[in-house]
């Protein structure tokens, strides 16, 4: 597979690329395979906990912490040293189970909960830091994640999620559409690119979760509407990109293209998880990102059926929400028909 | 030439002094959505979003007003919005998408109809022949349009309608029996939508929603058994099993034909499941746990190795 590169020469190690076609690394990409190694690692580690369990391990805290820290160490070590497909799925569980046993361990010496997720993230962050392998990065970032969610559960300072979200979205939205700023940096962040982006996409998605279901977590409307802005306005960040690829020069068409951006997520203003979704699936539209724009539209499908159990509007109130929605959209396909066929035909 | 994809970007990237803005264009070029694609996305994508919150709101709107609304107007109403739906697809030169869509807001008003008509006259909740009648209704739209997203509100209806008729009227068939049933249905919807997408170009169904179906399949059947060897013997279980056994063999043969790994990938992680159930069913106590974790990493590495090898076998041919 000979690549010829479009434009002025720049050096290229050819030898170094055809050898890493070669190794199984190139092989790894495909989504089955790497759904399948983290369900299989998952799946294996329960039923490793479960044996450790029945064999009296949950007795023993110091046995537990001890046991944690050596499989996360050990899976880490075996991951960086050897590099076939069975180090990969063994590792991955034992990377799991060593958190587990980890976080059970310090939470029976009585070690605070919110000290546990920091050192969770910790771990995790030391993890990307030292290893480069796809799914583990990709659960070292949720771990950090998911820990970082926890901490604000557990220390009762709900309000705190609209600022982790609003990091998400930019880190989001910076991950998105600068990619070639990640890839030319060091071959380390190169490799960590991926994971991380598709990692932050589910986690956020996950984030926006906690802030729909406002019967299990309750934030005040403020904050609410802050990241409400934050994500319309790292929309309109795409709309601009947007217009480059779009080739929009007029100054008018300019405006109309943001006044819809804008307009857009008016009704939905107090439902950042709606347009959240929608920031999503445009950004993985836009760099043909499939497993983000699969979970984007599905995320949005939840959030629409979650919308009728939500209690702070009456039905009434959420069905004109919807239904002024929904005119507008279609009013805005009626008035960017023409703008969006004619010029196909060009 | 071959295409350019990410991945190759990528390679190259890693082991040449390519600059960040070449990077950039290489990635636009062959890699990002180009304009003609984008144009195309947002027409679907306004008035998908257009078609489903309207729908969704007047669902809601529905839900809240029906104490006050008298019987013909509720009634009227929706079949009003029924007709409207349709006239869209028949009378006006909308883009094919758009009829689809608009096609399958109208299935779900059916439904919508027919949920407001059985609350009106207490029909009981859940009655399975408000999905049956649902489904009956709008098979010959589901049939003409051929549309993914439709399809699957189709199947899911018809999966329901069984599963409540076993649950309401057929007390007497054993949960084993179910089983068969609803993985036979999806099976023999799989196994056309698979053979049409061979043979004719025209109604070939997007390759989403074959996957998605065969997914389902699998997994109605991998819980099937596993309810099965966990539960009691029974006549309808040793069904699924053959059932399973031929379906299975012709899927692998299948992949193996077509080249094409998803498959490959569900139908032997199904079988991973059930060989795990099979031997934490033999027994519950802390070495059998460990046989079966040993038994899923070792498996599930073989598993990946061979579609490795075969993806790397396909991609040279």
């Amino acid at each position: 597979m000979l690549k010829s590169s479009a434009n002025r020469t720049p050096a290229i190690d050819e030898e170094k690329i055809l050898s890493e076609y070669q190794e199984a690394n190139t092989g790894k990409s495909g989504i089955a395979i790497k759904a399948l190694s983290v369900f299989g690692g998952i799946a294996a580690s329960l039923f490793f906990l479960a044996f450790l369990f029945l064999a009296g391990l949950y007795e023993s805290e110091t046995g537990m912490l001890i046991f944690g820290l050596i499989f996360i160490a050990a899976s880490i070590i075996v991951n960086s040293r050897f590099d076939n497909i069975i180090v990969d799925t063994a590792s991955i569980s034992f990377y799991l189970i060593g958190f587990f046993l980890l976080g059970v361990g310090l939470g029976s010496i009585h070690v605070n909960e919110n000290m546990i997720c920091l050192i969770f993230v910790a771990v995790a962050l030391l993890t990307l830091i030292i290893i480069q392998n796809y799914i583990f990065s990709f659960i070292s970032l949720l771990i950090i994640n998911g820990s970082l969610f926890a901490l604000i559960i557990f220390s009762f300072s709900n309000n705190m999620i609209h600022l982790l979200l609003t990091m998400q979205v930019i880190a989001i939205v910076y991950l998105f559409l600068h990619e070639s700023a990640f890839i030319s940096a060091s071959p380390k962040i190169s490799k960590l690119y991926q994971p991380i982006r598709t990692g932050m996409v589910l986690s956020f998605l996950c984030g926006l979760v906690l802030i729909a279901r406002k019967d299990l977590f309750s934030t005040g409307s403020y904050y609410l509407l802050a990241t409400s802005i934050v994500i319309i306005i790292a929309l309109l960040y795409v709309a601009f990109h947007l217009l480059v690829v779009l080739n929009v020069t007029k100054p008018n068409d300019k405006i109309l293209v943001y006044g819809i951006a804008t307009l857009m997520f008016i009704p939905t203003i107090m439902a950042p998880a709606i347009s959240g979704c929608l920031l999503v699936i445009l950004l993985s539209f836009f760099v043909r990102h499939r497993g983000g724009f699969i979970l984007g539209i599905g995320a949005l499908i939840y959030f629409i059926c979650q919308y009728y159990y939500d209690l702070e509007y009456s039905l009434l109130q959420k069905s004109y929400f919807l239904i002024g929605s929904g005119i507008l959209f279609v009013l805005i396909y009626l008035v960017t028909i023409k703008k969006l066929v004619t010029n196909a035909k060009t | 030439m071959a295409k350019i994809e990410r991945d190759d970007i990528y390679v190259i990237s890693r082991h040449s002094d390519l600059r960040k803005s070449e990077i950039h264009a290489l990635l636009q070029q062959h890699v990002y959505t180009n304009a003609a694609s984008w144009k195309k996305f947002l027409r679907i994508f306004f008035m998908a979003l257009g078609v489903g919150f309207l729908v969704a709101g007047i669902i809601m709107f529905f839900a809240y007003n029906w104490d006050s609304l008298g019987k013909f107007s509720k009634i009227g109403l929706i079949e009003i919005l029924i007709v409207i739906t349709v006239s869209l697809v028949l009378l006006t030169k909308l883009k094919q998408d758009i009829k689809n869509i608009c096609l399958t807001g109208a299935s779900v008003l059916v439904g919508v109809l027919f949920a407001v008509f059985g609350q009106i006259y207490q029909t009981g909740a859940n009655a399975y022949d408000f999905f049956l009648g649902w489904t009956i209704s709008i098979t010959l739209w589901v049939f003409v349009a051929g549309f993914g997203p439709l399809w699957l509100i189709y199947l899911l209806l018809i999966n329901t309608t069984v599963v409540l008729y076993s649950e309401q009227v057929a007390g007497n068939w054993s949960t084993a029996f179910v089983y068969t049933l609803i993985f036979a249905i999806n099976l023999f919807a799989l196994v056309i939508f698979v053979l049409l997408s061979e043979s004719r170009r025209l109604l070939k169904m997007p390759s989403w929603f074959v996957k998605t179906l065969a997914l389902a399949t699998v997994a109605c059947t991998t819980i099937g058994i596993t309810a099965g060897i966990f539960g009691g013997p029974d006549p309808a279980f040793y069904v699924l099993i053959l059932l399973t056994i031929i379906s299975y063999g012709a899927g692998i043969l299948y992949s193996l034909k077509k080249k094409r790994a998803f498959f490959l990938s569900i139908i032997p992680f199904s079988l991973v499941i059930i060989i795990s159930d099979l031997l934490l069913n033999l027994g519950s106590d802390a070495s059998m746990f460990f046989i079966t974790f040993l038994f899923v990493i070792i498996s599930v590495t073989l598993i990946i190795r061979n579609l490795i090898s075969l993806q790397k076998k396909w991609a040279v041919e």
